[in-house]
């Protein structure tokens, strides 16, 4: 493990002059397998590992990783990264992160007992979520996929200003993707279980949940076009924040892709607070830091409905002189770091989901979103999307509906929400966002 | 682990190495447009190839022309104008570049300068060719003694069939911001996985490493759990590749300023448009991917493939309205993608697209004709047939086509065609990932459902020849079945006509992607240009559009098909692996369609 660390230190050292060397580097071991009709249908190990590394010199900034760890192979990209420094735009902000306070202790991260798990019992872990899946009721007439998946990875930093960085986390997870048919109509319904374990994942829980979101929205229709409230399961809750997240940065302010450039110290969500926290114990984007090396911590983005603060990088802080709040991240060492949410979440208001679901009296109460990625745009702030759920009359899920489309500009979604209940649960939408049952006043519901 | 950034940002993701991007993971189809290459666009599949010589810079023999539009910003910089005027042939320092003095470019002309020097390549070839090539080693491909070792112990302990694919992968992206040349990424990927079938289970393993050491542990992970004596390995021979498009200048031969040079003219393009441009992000990639497929049936192929994308994204403000448009064109083949399609032309047409959103109103919400702008609208054949026709979800019955072979879906308008010969087309390839020569299959013939898409594994499980349709994102991932350039044949009608036709209805100009789930044929794509069509014209543009509905009833709806056939070329996500990808269609009629928008 150490090794991964000393390899790191070396790149460092091939610094010319004034300038400036990181490397990034990540070994990890993984293991996926599928179950479908009772057998193995797949199952897929690797130890892929390789570094990154960014040279900065006179404020250039170039990048070039590589999965060849020879010296050889290190020297060729550190030559590579150098030349493209060349060829990026100089920038006063560019720079390496510099030691600061020492990194906190983010426990659970690593769990042990989940390297001595044997391939034979993975491989009966998703047996079984298919079985279950599958047994679960007559209607289920098959489970397109059952997978489990886990890796445990090392992950190292080290960089010519003296930022050195080492550790382990592991991570299992599994889904089940169930589908009911009652007479012509046909459902989907997804679940996941995510720890850092397989003793923390329940294969029963998961397919009882995905089955029972395929079942509930069997029989489902259009409703006529209408304005309504909306209620958002956690789920879709945890969706609408990767969009959300995506203009908190301050980097996309700074770039004028932000529906919240200008909007700092405005009011824009009623008395809600947004926290941002990568230290999290059990939340999936918990690191002790981020991936430049600096400290992870905790940000209140909208504190009691103002917009308190954007989450920086070490360059974005620079460029208005702040410091980083340890936002950076990266999907690997195949890529630059670049900042965004760690663990991003509304506070609850305090109400559970029984008696949000009360407060909305006659409403949408959205299981799935469809077509996030086009739908949603954080630049402009448009957000229209396609919709599965039930409606909701008094705290009963009634009718369920399908084919149906929601919008509202996403600033004023933010500012009708008026209830987050105490259910929040962690959903890794590229990233990682607390997701609770929420209830938004009015939305534009398209039907019939 | 499968997580992206778009080159907006779209899906920045932070995770740790580790964690799954359940976006990708368990979206069942994602279709994006606007992401550059199969890992996200950015930096994770990319790579580099420039051998400029550093900070000097060879003078070509004649002076080079700056494009219209770019002289005058130009000519405010002191320095570069000099280093233009510097005698053919010598060598100059870049060191002495001066901030350029126009707000528009900023810091950006001494960098052109440098560009405009290098921007003929033909220039840098002729007169120093090893400086601008660069070393390019040829991918060491394995010799048969190798693999066939490994092919041995794959099969040492039983199984049907075992197969090695290796993939060498050099890449580089670029990409401009702010009028900044951000991020200048490259990287080298290399490696080889396993794959061993042995009944209903596929094992596969991988590694970075290309000894023969390593790829024997690799083997002998893939065929753990197996305890069956050892089967033989049929002798190898080469399978003959479909003909591709010959690449013309390659990428790797091209200077990163060459590159650069075509951010900026893009950026300055797109800004010249107007003031209302408040944001351009212009990004370029490259890909140059070999692989080699040996299998344990004799199976042994080889392809070498180049792909070049260039993405421009412009944001536009006005009035506290905000509006997005991007231009997004690649290919299979080198830089001279930008001789077809000049970066500047890129540039203007994504601006005035941001710039018409910029008076868009609310879409209204409810049933309405819609007719799809060519290519663009390939995205909903894509999406709402090509999926349900893979067989690896029709042999599951997890497809709303399954069992329905034969059916007629829509009117004699309707053909359907997935083509992985089209030369130089972005989905385009010699032989797929497992070896399989690319061909062309009819899927919908007059409207009538008569063909599907197959990979080695599904193609078995139907008792059907394999349709060339195996593709992976690299050597970490399995093969599954895959789309390549899909197309919705051209019709007669005038596309003019088919406006004129509609008294009230949506235009979708531009798609900015969809998601479908095949086993209830329900998809959804957002609009990220439309109008409103009335009275036969188009009235005015609207945002917030989108179009939800079911693949086999939109066959079903289409009522005209235009003679003005295109294509659109994106990435294509499916079970967290990512495959470029074209769509193709003419102008077309959908007749009653839902439309979500803000309006009620």
């Amino acid at each position: 493990m150490a090794e991964l660390l000393e390899l790191a230190r070396s790149i460092c050292e091939r610094a010319q002059g004034d300038e400036q060397i990181e490397a990034y580097m990540v070994h990890d071991r993984t293991f996926q397998a599928k179950a479908y009709l009772g057998d193995i249908e797949s199952v897929s190990s690797a130890e892929p590992r390789g570094a990154g590394v960014r040279v900065v010199t006179g404020h250039r900034t170039g990048f070039a990783f590589t999965t060849d760890l020879t010296p050889e192979g290190i020297d060729l990209i550190v030559g590579d990264a150098r030349s493209n420094a060349a060829f990026s735009t100089p920038d006063e902000a560019a720079g390496l992160a510099v030691p600061g306070s020492p990194p906190p202790e983010v426990p659970g991260l690593f769990d042990e007992s989940q390297t001595r798990v044997t391939p034979e019992q993975k491989t009966g872990f998703v047996l079984e979520l298919e079985e279950l899946t599958r047994a679960y009721d007559s209607r289920i007439r098959a489970v397109e996929e059952a997978v489990y998946a886990d890796s445990s990875s090392e992950v190292a930093i080290a960089t010519s200003t003296g930022i050195e960085g080492l550790y382990r986390q592991t991570d299992s997870w599994c889904y089940s993707l169930a589908i009911a048919t009652e007479g012509d109509d046909t459902e989907v319904g997804f679940e996941f279980a995510l720890g850092r374990g397989l003793d923390q994942l329940d294969p029963g829980d998961v397919a009882r949940k995905a089955c029972e979101r395929a079942l509930g929205v069997l029989g489902a229709t259009k409703i006529p076009s209408n304005r309504m409230p909306v209620v958002f399961e956690p789920y879709v809750a945890g969706q609408f924040l990767g969009v959300l997240a995506r203009a908190l940065t301050a980097e996309a302010v700074q770039k004028g892709r932000s529906l919240f450039a200008g909007k700092l110290g405005d009011e824009v969500a009623a008395g809600l607070t947004l926290v941002d926290d990568g230290r999290i114990e059990g939340a999936p984007g918990s690191a002790p830091w981020d991936a430049e090396g600096v400290p992870t911590q905790r940000t209140e983005v909208i504190r009691g409905g103002i917009l308190d603060s954007f989450l920086y990088d070490t360059m974005s802080a620079r460029r208005e002189g702040k410091t980083s709040t340890g936002n950076a991240s990266r999907g690997g060492f195949k890529s630059v770091p670049g900042p965004s949410a760690s663990n991003l979440a509304f506070e609850s208001t305090g109400v559970g989901r029984d008696e949000v679901l009360r407060q909305a009296g006659r409403a949408l109460v959205v299981q799935d979103f469809h077509g996030v990625h086009s739908g949603a745009n954080p630049v402009s702030g448009d957000f229209s999307v396609g919709a599965t759920g039930r409606l909701a009359e008094d705290g009963e899920l009634t009718q369920a509906v399908k084919e149906v489309t929601i919008a509202a500009p996403l600033l004023v979604i933010l500012s009708r929400i008026v209830s987050v209940a105490d259910d929040r649960r962690w959903l890794p939408f590229g990233g990682s966002f607390g997701g609770s049952t929420t209830l938004v006043s009015e939305m534009t519901v398209g039907g019939l | 682990m499968l997580v992206s950034r778009h080159i907006d940002g779209a899906v920045a993701a932070r995770a740790p190495p580790g964690l799954p991007n359940l976006l990708v993971e368990l979206s069942p189809f994602l279709f994006s447009p606007p992401q550059l290459l199969d890992g996200g666009g950015e930096v994770e599949e990319v790579d580099r190839h420039d051998r400029c010589p550093g900070s000097k810079v060879r003078v070509p023999d004649e002076r080079v022309e700056l494009p219209a539009g770019f002289g005058e910003a130009f000519l405010d910089g002191v320095e570069p104008a000099d280093l233009l005027a510097g005698e053919a042939g010598s060598v100059l320092a870049c060191q002495a570049w001066a901030p350029c003095k126009c707000q528009r470019l900023r810091g950006w002309v001494g960098r052109c300068a440098d560009v405009r020097l290098h921007r003929s390549y033909r220039h840098a070839q002729a007169h120093e060719p090893s400086k601008w090539a660069g070393p390019y080693p040829a991918l060491s491909m394995l010799d048969d003694g190798v693999i066939k070792r490994v092919l041995a112990e794959a099969l040492g302990r039983g199984g049907d069939l075992a197969e090695l694919f290796v993939e060498d992968r050099r890449s580089t992206a670029l990409r401009l911001e702010d009028s900044r040349v951000e991020d200048v990424s490259s990287g080298r990927d290399r490696g080889a996985g396993i794959r061993l079938i042995s009944g209903e289970r596929a094992s596969y393993a991988y590694t970075n490493l290309l000894t023969q050491e390593a790829l024997l542990d690799a083997a002998r992970s893939a065929r753990a759990g197996l305890s069956e004596g050892p089967v033989e390995a049929r002798d190898l021979r080469m399978v003959g590749a479909s003909s591709t498009a010959a690449v013309q200048v390659r990428p790797e031969d091209v200077g990163a300023g060459d590159k650069v040079a075509a951010l900026v003219e893009a950026d300055h393009a797109a800004r010249i448009k107007g003031d209302a441009v408040r944001q351009v992000i212009s990004s370029y990639a490259d890909i140059r991917q070999r692989v080699l497929i040996a299998a344990s049936d004799g199976r042994r192929a080889e392809d070498d493939r180049t792909r070049v994308r260039f993405a421009v994204q412009v944001v536009a403000g006005r009035d506290g309205q905000i509006a997005t448009g991007f231009e997004a064109p690649g290919h299979s083949g080198g830089f001279e993608l930008f001789e077809r399609l000049p970066p500047a032309e890129l540039g203007s047409k994504a601006a005035a697209k941001a710039l018409r959103m910029l008076e868009a109103k609310p879409s209204p919400a409810g049933e309405f004709p819609v007719v799809l702008a060519p290519g663009t609208g390939g995205v909903l054949i894509h999406e709402a047939c090509g999926h349900g026709l893979e067989a690896d979800t029709l042999v599951k019955e997890a497809s709303v086509y399954a069992k329905r072979r034969g059916d007629r879906f829509g009117s004699d308008i309707v053909t359907i065609v997935d083509d992985a010969t089209k030369p130089g087309s972005w989905g385009s390839f010699g032989v797929d990932d497992e070896g399989t020569p690319a061909q062309r299959t009819v899927l919908f013939d007059k409207g009538v459902l008569i063909g599907h898409l197959s990979d080695l594994r599904s193609a078995g499980k139907i008792e059907a020849p394999p349709t060339g349709n195996g593709r992976r994102q690299s050597y970490a991932h399995l093969p599954i079945v895959r789309m390549t350039n899909t197309d919705l044949e051209p019709g007669q009608d005038d596309p003019e006509d088919i406006i004129r036709s509609i008294e009230r209805g949506v235009y979708a100009a531009t798609f900015a992607g969809g998601e479908v789930n095949p086993a209830t044929g329900n998809f959804v794509f957002g609009m990220a240009e439309a109008y409103m069509i009335e009275k036969g014209e188009l009235a005015y543009p609207i945002k917030g559009a989108n179009l939800i509905g079911n693949g086999p009833e939109v066959l079903g709806v289409i009522e005209a098909v235009g003679s003005d056939f295109d294509r659109k070329e994106g990435v294509c996500g499916k079970d967290g692996q990512h495959a470029p990808v074209t769509n193709g269609m003419a102008t077309v009629l959908l007749g009653r369609m839902t439309v979500g928008g803000t309006e009620a």
